[in-house]
């Protein structure tokens, strides 16, 4: 009947309309904070706090990016922050993966207990051992240095990173193994050729999840680096923020320019990460 | 497929390694850029005492701030001083430093960290070495900023800088109100009456968040400890500056803190919400507001006094020349006193007319306050202390409970944490 009003293709249209208004406003409301900050970022000081609040009240102020740039050193900060941070990178990928192929795959004396004082170590708050490793460091010359940051991670890689391996590996088929030990493969090579092959999507995950702690981390690159020359980008930027007064525009400025590269990574493994959340079952 | 992904996998990696390396090797000749050159000397010849001062300045702070070293450095003959940037958890960083036997030979603190670091040992006395030195003016600081600096009778620390808390007032909000400007003079009940004619719909006549809880037992005499470390907070002087805090709380010219904590305490005055504002004599209302700003020292009691937060450099135990360090760090306390306001010196004080010409209009008024400024009698755990004096005595106060019962709980806390 006409009274009922639109027909199968109309109502249709209409849901769809309806759910993509929906789907909109979350969306808005998921980027509103990023828009904020882009618009922050392009503000002159005396109008950010103003109230009511506008969004690009006195024109475009890109010397928040000049400043940002050039205050803190940018580039050489970036580089140090890329250095330490690939180089966290493919500690916690590989060594964790090597680690994690052997409490699942090996068969060796007290391998739970192994295990278990590896997992303990999730449990221990990096405050309580902050200061002895310092001191441990500082013994050896390497305080002031990179070293510290990125050396013990080749010794064992992450222990959540390794957990999370672990149950991974222990999912692949004995069979593949089995099959390779026939064809004379070695366990490292059945390493390389068979399971890091398969865990792509959840080596990615961890990759992301790795890119991203080491890129914003503060309190490493502030305990062990002095010198202003060899400082992260999160410690440049924090200089924006002073005991007296925040310097809003640039440290806005300086935080979109480094967001880039944590969304561009994820932007170019974000298939493999979605696939990997499901495999592995964790998420940011 | 698999293959395919593999290689966009290896691809990935292999750009960031690439990324990596090409950086790294443009970084050696990069390192020149850094700001400025961390304050130290190309001439420094092998025989000056290499010396570290850690800052939390930052930005553009810390580039005016390795100038001024650097200034310091040229005419320095027997030692050359280097610019450590702590930009975030300074303190963390600070107290890690030391524990690791790293500690930089001198370090910005605020007040309520010298008792503490002083009875640990990590800071070092200057008495014995600033005598007979020429570059050292005590009689040049104001009284109550050196006063900050001392732990059992040494001096720990040389100030830098001290804010002296003023009373800013909304001039336009006052004159359509038909309200009398305030003034110098201006006593508590002045300033509660006063603020009752200006407290109308959405508009209060005071914001008191700022100031601090031991400030209102100041203005009658009291104090929380006395200069010895011994608790005064129940002198009768102590108790009357209390019951005018609440007298004041209970006057309802402000906003409750909450109310004003959530709507930003310093929006609230440069917004036109709150007519008066108690702040540090650096903030910048003339700027950042649209009506007339009037400023005048903080109410009182039976005495003049303001609190004042002031920023000091105390040298560190651990430097391996003390006589020397000492020499440099009054060398770069000078300099320092001649680039931030409000200077804690006499001689530096008038810095303030030309750096910041938006206050000229107050310079006698400020001046008047850096007389009467003061800090707290810092205890070794004044960070635990401040913590009870918050917990038992301003909110016990605030809820309107009774104040000699607030103050022996706050006491017996006290007590228990001084153990």
């Amino acid at each position: 009947m006409a009274s009922y009003g639109m027909g199968r293709k109309q109502q249709k249209v209409f849901r769809s309309i309806s759910l993509y208004i929906l789907l909109g406003i979350f969306s808005l409301s998921t980027l509103f904070p990023l828009i904020w900050m882009i618009s922050t970022s392009l503000k002159s000081g005396d109008v950010i706090f103003q109230i009511p609040p506008q969004f690009l009240p006195d024109g475009l102020h890109w010397n928040n990016y000049t400043r940002a740039i050039t205050e803190i050193n940018f580039f050489v900060l970036f580089k140090n922050t890329l250095v330490i941070t690939v180089l966290q990178l493919l500690a916690n990928v590989f060594v964790s993966a090597f680690v994690a192929y052997g409490f699942a795959r090996f068969q060796f004396p007290g391998k739970n207990i192994w295990f278990m004082l590896v997992l303990s170590t999730i449990m221990l708050p990096g405050e309580v051992t902050m200061i002895p490793v310092f001191i441990g460091f500082s013994e050896i010359g390497w305080s002031n240095s990179i070293l510290p940051l990125v050396i013990p991670g080749f010794f064992g890689g992450a222990p959540v990173f390794i957990f999370l391996l672990r149950q991974f590996f222990l999912a692949v088929p004995k069979d593949l193994e089995e099959s390779a030990v026939i064809d004379g493969a070695s366990s490292f090579t059945i390493f390389c050729k068979i399971f890091l092959p398969l865990s792509i999507p959840a080596l990615v995950t961890i990759g992301i999840f790795s890119f991203q702690g080491s890129w914003n981390d503060l309190l490493g690159p502030l305990i062990y680096l002095n010198d202003v020359d060899k400082f992260t980008l999160t410690l440049g930027l924090s200089m924006f923020k002073g005991v007296m007064k925040v310097e809003w525009g640039p440290l806005m400025a300086g935080s979109i320019l480094a967001l880039l590269p944590v969304l561009i990574v994820f932007f170019m493994a974000q298939k493999h990460f979605v696939e990997g959340i499901k495999l592995s079952g964790i998420k940011g | 497929m698999k293959k395919n992904v593999t290689a966009r996998f290896g691809l990935l990696i292999a750009i960031m390694l690439a990324l990596t390396v090409v950086l790294a090797a443009c970084g050696g000749s990069n390192s020149s850029n850094a700001p400025a050159n961390n304050g130290k000397n190309t001439e420094k010849p092998a025989d000056k005492v290499k010396l570290k001062v850690a800052t939390w300045a930052g930005a553009e702070e810390l580039r005016e701030f390795e100038e001024l070293v650097a200034k310091v450095n040229t005419t320095a003959t027997d030692y050359v001083i280097e610019v450590q940037s702590i930009p975030a958890d300074y303190y963390q960083k600070l107290q890690t430093m030391i524990a690791g036997k790293q500690s930089p030979d001198f370090m910005w603190l605020s007040q309520e960290y010298i008792a503490q670091y002083a009875s640990l040992g990590a800071i070092a006395p200057l008495d014995e070495h600033l005598n007979g030195l020429a570059s050292y003016k005590a009689d040049d600081y104001f009284q109550g900023t050196i006063d900050v600096g001392q732990y059992k009778d040494k001096l720990y620390a040389l100030p830098w800088i001290s804010q002296p808390y003023m009373l800013y007032y909304n001039q336009d909000m006052f004159e359509k109100a038909g309200v009398e400007l305030p003034t110098n003079d201006w006593t508590w009940e002045d300033f509660i009456a006063a603020g009752k004619q200006l407290t109308k719909d959405g508009e209060w006549g005071a914001l008191l968040n700022n100031i601090p809880t031991a400030m209102y037992t100041w203005s009658y005499g009291g104090d929380v400890f006395d200069k010895d470390g011994n608790i005064k907070l129940d002198s009768p002087e102590s108790i009357k500056g209390l019951e005018m805090y609440q007298s004041v709380v209970k006057s309802g010219i402000a906003p409750a803190r909450a109310q004003a904590d959530s709507m930003g305490n310093g929006d609230m005055f440069k917004t036109g919400k709150v007519a008066m504002f108690v702040g540090g004599a650096g903030d910048d209302f003339e700027k950042s507001s649209s009506f007339k700003v009037g400023m005048v020292l903080p109410p009182h009691g039976t005495e003049k006094v303001t609190f004042s937060w002031i920023g000091v450099t105390a040298m560190a135990s651990s430097t391996k020349n003390p006589e020397i360090a000492t020499k440099a760090l009054v060398d770069m306390t000078n300099a320092i006193h001649q680039w931030k306001v409000v200077a804690p010196t006499k001689s530096g004080f008038d810095l303030i007319k030309t750096s910041r010409p938006e206050k000229e209009y107050a310079v006698e008024t400020i001046r008047q306050a850096s007389e009467v400024a003061r800090g707290f009698n810092n205890q070794p755990k004044q960070g635990e202390i401040d913590g009870a004096i918050w917990e038992k005595l301003t909110q016990a106060i605030e809820k309107g409970d009774d104040v000699n019962a607030a103050v022996k709980s706050t006491i017996d806390k006290i007590n228990t944490i001084t153990k």
